[in-house]
């Protein structure tokens, strides 16, 4: 196999889309170049290189899902800077970092800028721990830098000049992603940056970057094929905007279109034109587009494949996303308000006239203040597509309102229905009983989220029974205790990890986890003041979070205090 | 006879598992839905649900009572619960909620450990990324500006401390704030 040049192997290797069936030919191929580790306390830095010494690509993925929503504190872990380290060290040729819920401080990314002379790629998805002087770092020294993609990180502003940093004789960007910085960037310098990269696809500016900016930034780079709107406010009678419009009207290529972080509603005419050839609009941020003028937008756009929105848009206008965006395949709905009282929302009419209209729809986020049977079953039968299906009732434990009955059955059509299904998050009212439908029927799921779910150990038992391929199962307030998680402790060797958290699971039965497979790392996170670290806790106590997870280099050493390994 | 109750105790789980979709009134889904045979599902059920019952046998739990009633049970959970208090199986969280007449039906099936509590809002909920809330809260940041600011740094730490000097009445309440931030005890007792 040496003697085929690499563009052939990566073709033959496109074919393999089974995991399993990757990671056998990784073996025996040396020159294997990307990838992907889903929990970078699986495997160490070392082990990766000696695997893998060729390679460009890495995504390594840190924190458990459930940081996401605050579950995991802090400092719990995820620090990508030994990685960075050992690979530098070991003179690996490395051109692209993805990670995602890692701590990235700046320390690491001013290695990594130093350390990489082809370093070309570096996306970090809800990522924390650094400023902007680490992007200044990656600005000044990644010489072929062509991606930087910041998607909703934790970034502190240093008020520092990083776009500036960027030399004059960069012109190899293709992706720049800045949308998550909360501070001030230098506008001249951005707009010196967009016209020397005649290579840029895909620009996502931040709030601060005003309208007449964006006037000027759409004139240099007609070619964008994904457009992040910051602010866009104006005077629509005013020149700027005039100019803006005749300056998109060029900007023929631009597919997808997110931002509009500030706005101003009378101005959203311009980008009707835009509308027209989209195939994707992320409008999940743009608090300040409402009712009939988001809806106007919307009825432009009738090629939209991926489309996330905030509730606001209300069942109505999901109505009329239904009938105008045929080509629909994935859905998100956002809740906009979080912490007043609920007004216009979505309920379960919204997605029963999208599952009506779309019948493409393979991917689901919806937030909800209710949900029936009757429409999940609809819905199972329109779109039996779906590979993710997350619901949220806002209320965790709502039952179905018209029959006062829990969800089980609903959920039980999607699971029966959609044959591929690989992710589900359920909300509700939620009985034992939706478990069985899941391990019966959802063959191909890999990932559940659980919450406030569920009578007693069988519902868990049910889906570890059930799902031959779950790789990951997070649980949180559901009354799964030591039977249901001592039965088949060897099926966690078969997933990427388990999070139990205010669950029934006590010490002991995680003792005994621990005990019987040295393979995993069960923690256990004690954030209480009560329990003191030196004092022998009760084994009979709960756990009030339990993560355990595969791997192949035992407890890790970075743990904080508040994380037990057992 | 040990044996014999054993067996019933078999056909009875059998049947109620049967029966159990019954309770849920939707017949139609069984049409569009043909259930796979009984078998597949048996066996698993089977086994782990003996083990259970012997389980609960040595500490004598009536075992009727256990599966029929609570698969079928309609549980809503009081609203307010904080999910700190463990003493209910499902900690029932509350969210302001807007659902005027079904919000007073969510009361009528009180468990009864349950004390009705304050609305208090748990934590993680709704499972929204941190980063989208914090975007959402534009009237909190003019609050905000207004602090002073201090960057507290201390070696060994992976990284800074943000810190507002306003929020603290005097040094002994500020040094507390800092040993519960690093986690250690600076000096002797003032």
């Amino acid at each position: 196999m040496n003697y085929f040049p690499e563009e052939v192997l990566e073709h033959v290797f496109d074919f393999l889309t089974s995991d399993r069936d990757r990671n056998a030919v990784s073996l025996v191929c040396q020159s294997w170049y990307r990838v992907f580790i889903g929990n970078c306390y699986a495997i160490s830095a070392e082990r990766l290189i000696a695997r893998f010494p060729r390679v460009r690509s890495l995504t390594l993925k840190g924190k458990p899902h459930f940081a996401d929503f605050n579950l995991v504190p802090h400092d719990w872990g995820g620090f990508v800077y030994p990685w960075i380290e050992t690979m530098a060290k070991s003179g690996l040729n490395l051109e692209e970092l993805r990670l995602k819920r890692m701590v990235v401080s700046d320390d690491s990314l001013e290695l990594l800028s130093r350390s990489f002379v082809n370093f070309k790629s570096l996306v970090l998805v809800s990522c924390e721990g650094f400023t902007t002087d680490g992007l200044a770092a990656i600005a000044s020294n990644c010489r072929f830098l062509r991606e930087l993609d910041l998607q909703e990180n934790e970034v502190e502003d240093r008020r520092g000049q990083w776009l500036s940093c960027f030399p004059d004789s960069c012109t190899s960007l293709v992706s720049l992603n800045f949308a998550c910085l909360k501070g001030e960037v230098n506008l001249v310098a951005l707009e010196r940056l967009v016209t020397r990269c005649c290579n840029l696809r895909s620009l996502r500016l931040n709030h601060a970057v005003p309208l007449d900016t964006l006037q000027k930034i759409l004139v240099q780079a007609p070619h964008l094929v994904d457009l992040g709107i910051g602010s866009y406010v104006h005077d629509p009678d005013s020149e700027t905007y005039h100019k803006l419009k005749s300056a998109i009207q060029k900007c023929t290529s631009v597919r997808s279109l997110s931002g509009f972080l500030e706005v101003a509603p009378r101005c959203l005419a311009a980008i009707y034109q835009i509308c027209l050839n989209l195939t994707s609009l992320n409008l999940s941020y743009a608090a300040g587009i409402h009712g009939t003028e988001l809806i106007k937008l919307i009825r432009h756009c009738g090629r939209l494949q991926r489309l996330w929105i905030l509730d606001c848009i209300g069942d109505k206008g999901l109505g009329v996303v239904a009938s105008t965006c045929k080509e629909l395949q994935e859905l998100r709905v956002f809740p906009s308000d979080l912490y007043g009282v609920g007004h216009a929302a979505v309920t379960e009419e919204g997605l029963v006239a999208i599952s009506a209209g779309c019948p493409k729809l393979n991917s689901l986020l919806y937030f909800c203040h209710q949900m029936t049977n009757a429409a999940l079953i609809t819905v199972a039968k329109n779109c039996p597509n779906f590979t993710r299906f997350r619901l949220c009732t806002l209320n965790p434990t709502k039952p179905d309102p018209v029959t006062m009955q829990p969800l089980d059955d609903g959920f039980g059509a999607i699971v029966q229905s959609c044959k591929g299904l690989r992710r589900l998050s359920l909300t509700g009212l939620l009985t034992d009983q939706v478990f069985l439908y899941i391990g019966m029927y959802a063959e191909q799921l890999e990932m559940l989220s659980v919450a406030f779910a569920g009578d007693s150990d069988e519902g868990m038992l049910y889906v570890l029974n059930g799902c031959k391929k779950l790789k990951k199962l997070e649980i949180r307030d559901s009354p799964f205790g030591n039977v249901a998680l001592l039965t088949d402790v060897g099926k966690y060797e078969t997933m990427r990890s388990l999070w139990m958290s205010s669950c029934e699971v006590t010490l002991e039965g995680c003792k005994t986890v621990a005990k019987l497979m040295p393979r995993l790392n069960v923690e256990i996170i004690n954030e209480s003041e009560q329990v003191e670290v030196e004092a022998s806790p009760d084994d009979r106590q709960k756990v009030e979070k339990m993560y355990l997870y595969r791997t192949l280099v035992g407890p890790r050493r970075d743990a904080p205090d508040f994380v037990w390994t057992l | 006879p040990y044996f014999i109750y054993h067996i019933i105790h078999t056909i009875y789980i059998y049947i109620s598992i049967k029966h159990l979709h019954l309770y849920y009134n939707l017949p139609h889904l069984h049409k569009t839905y043909p259930k796979p045979p009984l078998k597949k599902a048996i066996p698993r059920i089977y086994s782990t649900l003996t083990s259970r019952i012997v389980w609960k046998m040595e500490s004598s739990v009536a075992y009727e009572g256990d599966l029929n009633l609570k698969a079928t049970e309609l549980r809503l959970g009081l609203p307010g619960t904080p999910s700190i208090v463990r003493n209910n199986k499902r900690a029932s969280p509350d969210m302001v909620e807007d659902c005027g007449s079904t919000g007073s039906s969510d009361n009528k099936h009180s468990h009864p450990e349950t004390a009705p509590a304050a609305k208090a809002q748990v934590v993680g909920w709704p499972p929204i990324r941190s980063y989208r809330k914090n975007s959402f809260q534009p009237k909190k940041t003019h609050e905000v500006e207004t602090g002073i600011y201090v960057k507290v740094s201390m070696d060994g730490a992976p990284y800074l401390r943000k810190i507002d000097l306003k929020v603290y009445k005097g040094y002994s309440e500020l040094l507390k704030a800092l040993e519960n931030m690093f986690k250690l005890t600076i000096g002797k007792n003032i």
